[in-house]
């Protein structure tokens, strides 16, 4: 049995915490006890649902707000629902899509993709571009999320289609988002309108005049939603994975764990795969 | 293959745990809040800890390095040392618990002393953590030695603590009375005042274990509910770069049949 780790680490100023203005806000670590003044270390740590590899569900804003990302959702589960056995030595297959940084996986790709797998009924899917590595993470900061392959909602809807079609509960890629950036980061780092210098996720000053501006906490982009698409018909959408091209088989078995928060829409989560 | 949850679940609402000054509250802000997200301490619920949370160990391994196959999978053999409220683990029932249930070697070592069993939302007044069942020095010494020579370095245990924080910690933060909330003004001073010297003392098991190279993983609840003896651990700390201790996640796997 071989085990490799797909989790993309946690650190204070990790470009994920710091890319995007609503969903997801910078990681921070304040040390109260000190190796110098108690002789052991003891940290405070601000994360967000969406710090390092997420496990976002439909209800993703629970438990304050029941309200599902899109409507009808496929499954409600809260992370403290989700039974055990569907979430360890779960039945995975990969879809490989090799992508260069930020390509749009289009519809052509995913259907190729899908066509040539060994895709089987009940199986969790994660799409492998191959792009994302921690040492990347670890050298681009936010310019990680930047450069980061996605996929066209095009590409998405087909994919939500087979996976519904197919039983799949589980959505993981080791792309940085799965929205293009084009359209997650609309007029915020990237669009018609980007803001310069990069300004702060939220609470900053100018992530609350995005909420006047818009209306509501959304990206504000005309284009449709590719996690929208995908996130109607899983228990959860799963993105950031790392290393991925270390899984030496098509299939493999995945080891998923969420931190278990009552009543919780979303949580940093270790992702294990592994081979036989 | 039956998965039985292992994890005090982090409710936002309320946690037993809170109790010492050197907790953090456990705390989920919504989208609007100036505090979006999740903030936790590197003790908040079910929690791993490594040897490197102490400074004289602060060289060695980091969550971020800890091999996966040390806590993911892993052969555990379940000890049964049954325990209530308040009494502490002598190295007699250690001895006792490892001669019966004779881990395999490399096992990681599971003390189930029936605590996490307990109701713990019932616990009045910090009793799940002022009431543990907890090591002795010896017994702490004893089973760290004992787990030393059968290749073992993961220990879980049910309780909410190691050892006994005795010394000043508990009658001098209890003696607050009322006891102020974790995280407040007193809170801090009083860690302020909290010197090394002070910790040393206080944290004597849980720096045994330590000098033994034992990572520990407590707070575990249900254990009651596991039926085999062996068992495989799944556990799944924050992998967090050049961390020392996280809140984790524990599964238990167990063959059926």
């Amino acid at each position: 049995m071989r085990l490799i780790d797909l989790t993309m680490p946690v650190w204070e100023g990790a470009g994920y915490g710091e890319i995007l203005p609503f969903t997801n806000s910078s990681v921070r670590f304040v040390e109260y006890m000190y190796y110098d003044k108690h002789g052991l270390r003891m940290s405070r740590m601000k994360l967000d649902g969406e710090t390092g590899s997420p496990f976002m569900v439909p209800h993703q804003r629970m438990p304050f707000d029941p309200t599902p990302l899109q409507p009808d959702p496929k499954f409600s589960w809260t992370l403290d629902q989700i039974p055990l056995d569907r979430l360890i030595l779960r039945d995975t297959v990969i879809l490989d899509i090799r992508a260069p940084e930020q390509h749009e996986i289009t519809v052509d790709e995913m259907d190729k993709a899908i066509k040539s797998a060994d895709f089987r009924k009940g199986d969790e899917v994660l799409i492998r571009t191959g792009w994302g590595t921690r040492e990347r993470a670890y050298e681009l900061g936010i310019d990680y999320y930047k450069r980061t392959p996605s996929i066209h909602f095009d590409a998405a809807a087909l994919l939500a289609k087979k996976m519904d079609e197919m039983g799949s509960g589980l959505f993981m890629t080791d792309c940085g988002l799965v929205n293009p950036p084009r359209v997650q980061g609309n007029n915020w780092f990237r669009g018609e309108s980007p803001m310069i210098p990069h300004p702060k996720p939220w609470p900053s000053a100018e992530a609350r005049e995005r909420v006047l501006d818009l209306g509501a906490h959304r990206h504000g982009s005309p284009h449709p939603s590719s996690y929208g698409a995908i996130i109607r018909k899983v228990i959860a959408s799963c993105k950031c994975l790392v290393d991925c091209d270390a899984i030496s088989k098509k299939r493999v078995k995945m080891i998923i764990l969420p931190l278990l928060i009552k009543k919780g829409g979303a949580s940093p989560c270790r992702f294990i795969a592994v081979e036989d | 293959m039956k998965f039985t949850e292992l994890t005090m679940p982090l409710s936002h609402e309320w946690m037993p745990d809170e109790v010492l000054p050197t907790s953090v509250k456990f705390f989920l802000g919504p989208k609007d809040h100036q505090e979006k997200g999740i903030v936790l301490g590197s003790d908040t619920g079910t929690c791993l800890t490594l040897p490197s949370v102490f400074a004289s160990f602060r060289k060695t391994t980091r969550l971020d390095a800890l091999p996966i196959e040390k806590l993911v999978l892993r052969a555990t053999t379940v000890v049964d040392i049954s325990k209530g409220e308040g009494e502490q683990i002598n190295r007699a029932d250690v001895e006792k618990a490892l001669d019966s249930a004779r881990p395999g070697k490399g096992d990681a070592v599971l003390v189930r002393t029936g605590w996490g069993d307990r109701p713990y939302h019932e616990l009045a007044g910090g009793a799940y953590v002022l009431r543990s069942p907890h090591f002795c020095l010896e017994a702490a010494r004893y089973l760290g030695e004992r787990m030393k020579e059968n290749q073992s370095e993961l220990l879980l245990v049910d309780t909410a603590l190691l050892g006994w924080p005795g010394k000043y910690l508990i009658p001098e933060w209890c003696s607050f009375l009322p006891t102020p909330p974790v995280e407040s003004e007193a809170a801090r001073m009083y860690l302020h005042l909290y010197t090394a010297e002070k910790a040393t003392a206080d944290f004597a098991v849980e720096l045994e274990f330590a000098r033994l190279d034992i990572v520990t993983v407590r707070k575990l609840i249900r254990c009651g509910l596991l039926q085999r003896e062996k068992i495989k651990i799944i556990v799944a700390p924050l992998k967090i770069v050049r961390g020392v201790a996280s809140t984790c996640r524990v599964v238990a796997v167990e063959e059926e049949g």
